[in-house]
Parts: C-alpha cells; structure tokens; sequence
C-alpha cells in the first residue's frame, strides 16, 4: 500500500485509511449480487502532487476516484481530506451529502468519463455552471467562464453547443468547468479515453499545465500506459480492487 | 469549509425558467389544467359572495339586524298580554334602545277614484321617528307629513293603482275600503285618505297608517260591537292588546341574549338573523358543492403537474448529478424543481383568474343587471385566492419530484442511470 507521508513541509492532501466499498445490485434472488469495488485501500496523496490510478476495467480506479471526490461513501474506512484554508481534515466518508457537495463546489474539480456536459447550455454555460451553486453574480460567472475557456484554447467556442464541439475540445470544456472555480484538487476519470492521440496529447498538456502553473493536486485515472509516461508523476496501479503498486516516481 | 454562499435566487428563478422553456407543451398542458381549476373555484366563490350580499341585502331592506320581532300567542305559551304595560316593562329589560309596538295583518282594498284598485297589507306606524318606516328609500313624499287622514304606500302600490309617476301619487285622494263579517253578511266601511308617500319598497309591499286608525280598525274587524273606525280620532288606545311589537336592540350582539330573555318569558321573537343564517347554510352547502367542482379541476390539474414534474426530473437526473458533482446541494436542487412550480403557480393563477373575471363579467352583464346588488363581484382577494390555489396545487404536486431529485446520487445516476 503506498502511503507517502508527510514531506518537503507538504501537507497530505488526502489520507485514505482502510476503505472498503461493496456495490450492491439491485435484483432479487439468484439476480441479486455483490461486488467488493474497494478493499482495505490506505492511500496518501499529497498537496500539489501528480498521481495517476491506472488499472484494467473493474479494477475499482473509478471508484476510488469517486471516493476520493466525495460522490461515493465507502462503508468502511476514513477519507480525510485536507483544503488549503487551514481548515480541520474533513472526513469524507462520514460527511453528509450536503457537506460533500459543498467541499466538492469549494475544492474539488471532476471529469467524468463521459464528460458529462449540459446539451442544452453553451460551452461557456457549461463552464459556468459551477459558480452558479457559489452564489457569484452572473458578470462575474460570465467573466471567470470566458477566462478558463481562453485558458484552455477555446475561446472561440465558447457560444457553441456541445454537440458542434469535437470530442478532444468538449473534453477541454469538461476540464474548465472543473478548474472554473479554481480548485485545489482536479480528478479525471479517463479524460483521454475516447480521444485520438492529437486531442489525447492536447489535453494532457492542459493538465501539465494547470499543475504547474497553480501547483493543483490532479488525481487521474487511466488504462493507458501511455498516458502515465506522458503526464509523469505518481503511478497507483489497482487490481481487484486493491491497491497493488504504491508509487513510482518520475 | 462552511463559507460557501448559496444559490442566488435570481439564478434560481433564471434557471427554472430556462427549464419551462425547453419543455413549452408540458407548461402550457399545465397552466392550462391548473387555470381551469382557478377559473371554476373562483367563479363559484364569486356568486356565493355576491348571493350572500343580496340576499342580506333584500332581507336588511324588510328588517333591520337589530330589531326583534316580539308576539304573544296564548295558544304556543303563556306570556303576559303586549298591553302597553307589559310593552313598559319590557322596554326596561336591558340593552333595548326602542320598543314600538304595531298593529299589522290587516287586509283592505284601496282605490283611487279613478275605479283602479288594489287589494293591499296595512300595518300602523307611530310616525315620523318609527324605524319601521324611516328607513325606506322616499320616491316621493315623506313620511313626515303622515297624518290622521293619510297613508304611506310602496311603489309596487301606485303602479297597481295605475299612477305612473310616483310623485303624481303624492296628495292623491283614495279610498281605503275594510271589510268585517258581520251578523247579516259582511259589512264593509269606507276610510277617505290621502297618499302622504311612496317608499321605494316597503317590508312585504305593504302600506302605512298611523297606529290610531290601525287600532280602531282592528277593533271593528274583530269585534263585532265595536263602532266604525273614525278618522278624526287620534288618540292612542292604551288598553289595546297587540300582537305584535318592535324591539331594537342597542347592537346586534345583543339580539341573542334579548331573544333568549323574551323566550323565557313566554313571548315568540323572530329575527332578520335567522333568516341570514337559513341563507347562509344553503348558500354554503350550495357553495360547498359547487367549488367541490373546482377542486376536482383542479386536483385532475395537479394530477398533470405530479406526472409532468416526475417525467421531467427523472429526464434529467443526469443533469442534476452534475450540478452535485459541481457543488449544488440537495436544497439547491429542490428550490430549482420547486420553482418551476412556483412559476406555473404564478401564471396559472393569473390566467386562471383573469379567465374567472372574464366569466363574471359576462354573467353580471347578462343576468345581474337587474339586480341592484353585484351578483358577480370580481374583488382582489379573488386574485389572491387564485394564486394561493394554483401555488398550493402546483407545490403540493411538484414536492415528491422535487424530493427525488433533490435525494438523487450522481454515482447512482451515472451507474444506474
């Protein structure tokens, strides 16, 4: 299990202690199953660092990224999550819904697999979106929106819906509306899963970027070796749900 | 990490519009199902208010709130005679402003001498400052200038008397022919009077003489030794018995116990209340069903939200995930269902009650117009009753949508979907 500790007067970002996480389905009967997603996962990563979750499809990396964000709750275990206002941790495994949601709109940045943008709103409503749940006023929403879409290459998109973007420049919507509300922590689940290597290679470079300049904490998930070689940092490699490799620097 | 500012409620109200718009038959089947509901509840309110207010007011025209109808028959209960003596002691019972004692159920013939006649009820009056009588509208005359020879009458009188202008009636000469059944057959006796005034319409349509006349004429219908009555007579007849007498009382929160006083001492007492309250049961059984049938409308209005709120959360409950993920709380996305309810309220209740208006005036246009009092009112409360109605369908529908979506987890969401 890699657990990293403290160093170079850098405060653990997160502190993962023995989670464990079983999905239920929802038949009845012989319909009725049980999958341990996570198993006994103590994990540290820490604040501005680079980690990469790789592991084949089942392995519980995107669970353990959901943990981490907040939008699962293991049944056993603590996640302590640590914010950069000097606050006390936070438990997230025995916050409520509410108090997770508000960590997430403060802190926490996500990409979904899927992307998960709104159709119905523009690229730059899309962006926005988060600060609408901060109570920010909407010139100030529209301002903060227009800059992260510059930031990330696309200020010329950003009236145009999801559907007329290509998949490389809505995965770089995806990632502004994450960052829009400057973060401390980005977590991406397979950002570059279903893009070529020229949108992959774009995006990547997007999150280089943000770690570097902002010193975010990114978590991301990945199959794809390539991926880890090209973005660089921590590697955690999982394998039925176990964390099997700690960490490999570079 | 408790700094977080919530969702304005301005983006809130911006958002949920955005929402409507995107799904314009659902809001308009809604609106539409909603605003009948509001029309219905608000039209049956109307008239049961505006009934209310004419039937009070055509009973306040033949008595006031105040007065008490007192009689005495010996054949209900044993109660001291309506002498003047006992009228004396009952004007000392308290909270009674005036005793007038009256002389009524008398039937006669008036005719001018023209030959048009008209059979009419006379009661008496003690004049001028007798309630029974100064509270009519005057079309002509006053009823000041009621004398010994002259009589007061209503207007629906004179027209049956074939005078067309009323304040030709005034000063007009008339017979008033009484009747008695008397050893040989009946006997009748001819009273020249003058009409002295026309009220407006007066307590039953009936006519007024001053109480002396009234008192001999009762005594000659009812015994048969008692003389003709004589017009230039004008003294009271203080051992007369009446019937009947007026008691006002000094407000009408003392009607009840005055009555219950009466009752215990034998007398029969009647009230304009009593007749209000008859009114005011049909009238509210009667409003009762009929806004039963708004509420119908209107639950099979609320049946449509619930299906149209539940079919749109489920739609995007993917949606709502994302705002989860991006920090929207569980309140936040209530609030966001809940306002598009709010908004269909608003404008339901509006449609609804602009439509309900719309009824009203057309009804009061085509069959109130000939009654003084406003059948159909149409009053701001109405309004607020309206929105009130559509907000509390609208919310009390949208609830069980609001609370799954609000409860929704954006794991569940994008596992399960």
């Amino acid at each position: 299990m890699g657990a990293s500790g403290r160093s170079a007067g850098k405060l653990n970002r997160y502190e993962l202690e023995r989670v464990s996480l079983r999905f239920q389905s929802r038949g009845r009967g012989l319909d009725h199953a049980e999958t341990l997603a996570l198993k006994d996962v103590s994990l540290n990563v820490r604040a501005g660092e680079l980690a990469v979750v790789m592991g084949a499809s089942g392995s519980g990396k995107s669970t353990l990224l959901h943990v981490l964000a907040g939008l699962a709750t293991p049944d056993k275990g603590t996640v302590q999550f640590r914010d950069d206002d000097g606050d006390s941790p936070v438990d997230l495994a025995k916050a409520s819904e509410d108090e997770r949601a508000r960590i997430r709109g403060r802190h926490i940045g996500f990409v979904y697999q899927a992307l998960n943008l709104i159709p119905t709103m523009t690229a730059g409503e899309n962006v926005a979106l988060p600060l609408l749940f901060r109570g920010i006023t909407p010139r100030d929403r529209a301002a903060k929106a227009e800059a992260m879409i510059r930031g990330v290459g696309l200020d010329k998109h950003a009236g145009r819906y999801p559907s007329e973007l290509s998949g490389g420049e809505q995965q770089r919507v995806a990632i502004a509306r994450a960052l829009v509300f400057e973060p401390e922590v980005l977590l991406a689940d397979e950002p570059t899963g279903s893009l070529d290597s020229q949108s992959s290679g774009d995006v990547l470079s997007v999150f280089r970027q943000f770690h570097e300049s902002a010193g975010l904490t990114i978590i991301l998930v990945t199959h794809d070796d390539s991926v880890a070689q090209k973005l660089g940092g921590r590697v955690i490699r999982m394998r039925d749900g176990v964390v099997q490799e700690g960490e490999r620097a570079r | 990490m408790s700094d977080d500012r919530s969702m304005r409620m301005s983006d809130v109200l911006r958002v949920a519009v955005s929402q409507l718009r995107e799904s314009p038959v659902f809001f308009y089947a809604n609106v539409t199902a909603i605003s009948v509901g509001v029309l219905l509840i608000i039209v049956m309110l109307s008239i049961a208010v505006g009934v209310r207010r004419y039937v009070e007011n055509t009973l306040r025209k033949e008595a006031a709130a105040d007065m008490i109808e007192v009689s005495a028959d010996a054949r209900i209960a044993a109660a001291p005679p309506l002498t003047y003596a006992h009228i004396a002691e009952i004007a000392r019972m308290p909270a009674i402003r005036f005793v007038y004692p009256v002389v009524q159920g008398v039937f006669a013939d008036l005719a001018t001498r023209n030959g048009e006649s008209t059979f009419i009820s006379l009661a008496s009056t003690t004049g001028s400052t007798d309630p029974e009588v100064t509270r009519y509208a005057f079309l002509a005359g006053n009823v000041a200038a009621l004398h010994r020879d002259s009589v007061v009458v209503p207007e629906s009188v004179v027209r049956q008397l074939a005078i067309v202008d009323p304040r030709a009636a005034v000063g007009r000469r008339v017979t008033l022919r009484i009747t008695r059944a008397g050893l040989h057959g009946d006997e009748s006796v001819d009273l020249p009077l003058t009409i002295a005034a026309v009220a407006r319409e007066t307590r039953f349509s009936r006519c007024y003489v001053l109480l002396p006349l009234a008192q001999q004429i009762v005594k000659w219908q009812s015994n048969i030794a008692a003389p003709p009555p004589v017009l230039a007579a004008t003294a009271i007849d203080h051992a007369f018995v009446f019937d009947t007498i007026y008691i006002y009382t000094t407000d009408v929160a003392s009607v009840a116990a005055t009555r219950t006083a009466l009752e215990r001492r034998g007398y029969q007492t009647a009230s304009i209340l009593d007749s209000i309250h008859r009114y005011d049961q049909i009238l509210f059984a009667a409003t009762i069903v009929l806004t039963s049938l708004g509420a119908i409308a209107l639950f099979t209005g609320s049946i449509s939200i619930f299906n149209a709120a539940y079919a749109s959360v489920m739609r995007r409950l993917r949606d709502f995930a994302i705002y989860k993920t991006y920090g929207a709380t569980g309140g936040m996305i209530m609030r966001l269902v809940l306002a598009e309810a709010v908004l269909t309220a608003l404008v339901a209740g509006l449609i609804g009650f602009a439509a309900a208006a719309a009824v009203c005036l057309t009804l009061q246009h085509y069959a109130g117009s000939r009654i003084e009092t406003v059948l159909f009112p149409v009053e701001w409360w109405l309004a607020l009753v309206a929105e009130l109605t559509a907000l509390g369908a609208c919310v009390l529908a949208s609830l069980r949508p609001a609370r799954i979506a609000a409860h929704s987890t954006p794991v569940e969401v994008f596992r399960i979907g």
